[in-house]
């Protein structure tokens, strides 16, 4: 089951403030955030590619706030990355300059299957076996 | 053991074909160094003082011998001829080629082996008792939960980027802890409640390194079926809160320790509340379908103490002298688990030729089930020996020169590769280990001071674990020369206990003496029976400073 094909944006792309936004940081805290409802758009912004809270706060957006818009990774994070980014949530990039689509998209597509749960396959593997 | 389902294959078969791309982008320059940094390490590459080292995962220390035949083929055709066994029951190359490293985890996906989070801020290999499903006394065969550990942590896609590395172990024993449970991130002992259910007691934030601590009680009774999202639970409220402005501030332990345990736990029930329950709660079927992968081997009905071991424990005083340090008692009556110690004078602990590796794995098919498993403290065990083959198996052992009847003994030691290989050592740490075992190579001697463990780290990172040795040596800087901090009464076991430093360092001649003295003053201070760690905690510290730093008579 492949995942299914995210938002790919260049980071001048004018979609990008096409609709309601809101930024986030990745320390933001979930009770700090009243706007789910309201926002078409949530962009997490990665300060460093190191920064594994922003996979963590987007998981918890989708299964805890249920937030069923667009969750959007910017910033400083690796076409490598994308697999798992995709897998906590996120649906659009904001593609780091210099990534060719063609690598993101092999990125993003690196695995066909995975052991656990994750936003977009809510069961894990053991239970889809 | 464990055998790969369709899916097991084909996610590792990915993860070298991911890993092999990303390789060719960093070659052609489309990846940054620093960018690649990451990829490499979650695939176990990481670059010492001189070369890469590539360290493999070995599943809680279970190899088969196909597979050990393929790491000795790799350690010839890819390396200098041999391999070393890590303190994380782990093995590792020392001069691997970044190129050629896609190939080798290529060789290794077709034994059922990869490095996939050997390395970097991610979820560890999971370690366990070595003689896990083998000795009398544990609760239950703790390799089933350790698979199902390994699966849930294996490309995890939300704890690939933590604020540092993490490492759990499982223990089911609850006498003797032989995993150090207590002094892992995570830390779980396999439990029944009153009910006779099975459950796990959870610690947490123990650990070595520069702030050594002994984990805490999260949850005294976790029953089963809740283990993946509770570990989920834990690990959400480490990545959200653990420092990641200081790399030495950055493990579990410090925000443990900084929020209190009990506002940890809150949090952690938390997040826990959210998937409580939900689809990633075991079931029944899934344990069953793991178990059945470590099923007992087809054991033949033999008595104890058969008439062949017998005999050649009274002809033969040199095996005599390996069957009392080096063979343990087994569940199943005529037979035994044997231990393989790498430690010879000379090589770096842990290190084992090509030769060695084909060898041993012809005499654990022959002897043993066909697998092999390593331990903690770098040594290997062949866990199902009939007793009345131990004496053939010796010979053979002896004919490879891995019958050093040392287990638990002096020579036995934890050492880390120290300035020798390592970027990060203040001091070498082999040439000391030799200096040592040089001088205390009396086997009666050895045999008189008993069940004795002795860890060297060359730096504060305390890879080889100073601090739970029962003398701990640690390799400091002092304007520029090495030194050696010395410290007493450190234990791994269930008694956890970390060792408090003598008094000012000495210089590397120094050392043998020093331990000399430290021995003889045990010897004269024991009482009968007594161990070294006992003896330590009865009497304390003083009388060994005081013999130490006493003047020398002239
Ligand atoms: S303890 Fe220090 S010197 Fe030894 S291997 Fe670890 S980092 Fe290197």
């Amino acid at each position: 089951m492949p995942l299914k094909q995210p938002e790919l944006l260049a980071s001048d792309d004018a979609a990008i403030n096409n609709s309601q936004i809101l930024v986030l940081e990745t320390d933001t805290e979930l009770e700090a955030i009243t706007a789910t409802d309201s926002v078409d758009v949530i962009a997490i912004r990665f300060e460093a590619f190191t920064d594994g809270r922003g996979f963590s706060l987007a998981r918890m957006l989708r299964e805890q706030r249920n937030f069923q818009g667009t969750l959007r990774a910017m910033g400083d994070f690796l076409p490598d990355q994308m697999h798992y980014l995709a897998r906590c949530g996120f649906d659009s990039f904001v593609l780091p300059e210099g990534t060719h689509p063609e690598t993101a998209t092999a990125c993003l597509n690196a695995f066909t299957e995975a052991y656990q749960t994750s936003v977009e396959r809510p069961e894990p593997l053991f239970r889809r076996q | 053991m464990y055998v790969y389902t369709e899916v097991d294959q084909r996610i590792v078969d990915e993860r070298v074909e991911q890993y092999r791309d990303q390789t060719r982008r960093y070659l052609a320059g489309e990846l940054t160094e620093q960018a690649f940094l990451p990829l490499r390490l979650q695939n176990g590459l990481y670059i010492q003082r001189f070369a890469p080292m590539l360290r493999v995962a070995v599943p809680y220390g279970m190899i088969n011998t196909a597979q050990m035949r393929k790491l000795a083929y790799i350690a010839r055709f890819y390396d200098k001829g041999y391999m070393h066994f890590t303190t994380r029951q782990n093995v590792q190359f020392n001069w691997p080629e970044l190129e050629q490293v896609p190939d080798i985890l290529a060789e290794l996906a077709t034994v059922q082996m990869h490095a996939i989070q050997t390395s970097g801020a991610c979820i560890r290999n999971t370690t366990t008792d070595p003689f896990a499903g083998v000795l009398p006394g544990e609760v239950e065969d703790p390799r089933p939960w350790c698979e199902i550990i390994r699966q849930w942590s294996t490309l995890h896609p939300e704890f690939a980027f933590l604020p540092r590395k993490f490492k759990i172990a499982v223990t089911a024993d609850p006498e003797q802890d032989r995993a150090a449970v207590q002094l892992h991130d995570i830390g779980i002992q396999i439990v029944r409640n009153a009910d006779g259910k099975t459950g796990f007691k959870v610690l947490v934030g123990g650990g070595l390194g520069r702030t050594p601590v002994i984990g805490t009680t999260i949850v005294e009774f976790l029953p089963w079926q809740h283990l993946l999202t509770y570990l989920d639970a834990i690990l959400r409220v480490y990545n959200r809160y653990g420092r990641r402005d200081n790399k030495y501030k950055a493990r579990i332990k410090i925000l443990v320790k900084a929020m209190g345990i009990e506002a940890f736990r809150e949090k952690v029930e938390h997040e826990w509340a959210f998937t409580k329950d939900g689809p990633a709660t075991l079931t029944e079927a899934e344990f069953k379908r793991v178990q059945a992968h470590f099923t007992r081997p087809a054991y033949q009905t033999l008595t104890e103490q058969p008439a062949e071991l017998t005999t050649a424990l009274e002809t033969n005083a040199d095996f005599q002298a390996w069957y009392q340090r080096n063979v343990m008692r087994h569940q199943e009556a005529g037979y035994a688990a044997a231990i393989i110690t790498l430690k010879n004078t000379g090589a770096a602990p842990g290190d084992i030729s090509a030769t060695q590796m084909d060898n041993l794995a012809r005499l654990a098919d022959h002897y043993s089930f066909g697998e092999i498993r390593s331990t903690h403290e770098q040594n290997l065990v062949l866990a199902d020996v009939r007793q009345d083959q131990l004496f053939e198996l010796w010979q053979h052992l002896v004919e490879n020169n891995l019958a050093s009847p040392h287990w638990g003994l002096l020579p036995d030691m934890i050492v880390c590769p120290g300035g020798d290989f390592c970027s990060l050592a203040n001091a070498k740490s082999l040439p000391v280990a030799a200096a040592i075992q040089r001088r205390f190579d009396d086997l009666d001697y050895l045999h008189d001071l008993g069940d004795l463990s002795l860890n060297i780290s060359g730096c504060m990172n305390a890879c080889a674990h100073h601090h739970i040795g029962n003398i701990g040596i640690l390799g400091v800087d002092k304007k520029g020369e090495e030194f050696y901090q010395v410290m007493l009464g450190g234990s791994a076991s269930h008694d956890a206990s970390l060792g408090k430093i003598i008094g000012p360092s000495f210089n590397h001649e120094a050392i043998p003496e020093v331990i000399a003295t430290i021995l003889a003053t045990y010897v004269e201070l024991r009482e009968p029976q007594e161990s070294f760690i006992a003896t330590y905690r009865r009497v304390g510290l003083a009388p060994f400073k005081e013999k130490v730093y006493a003047p020398k008579a002239a």
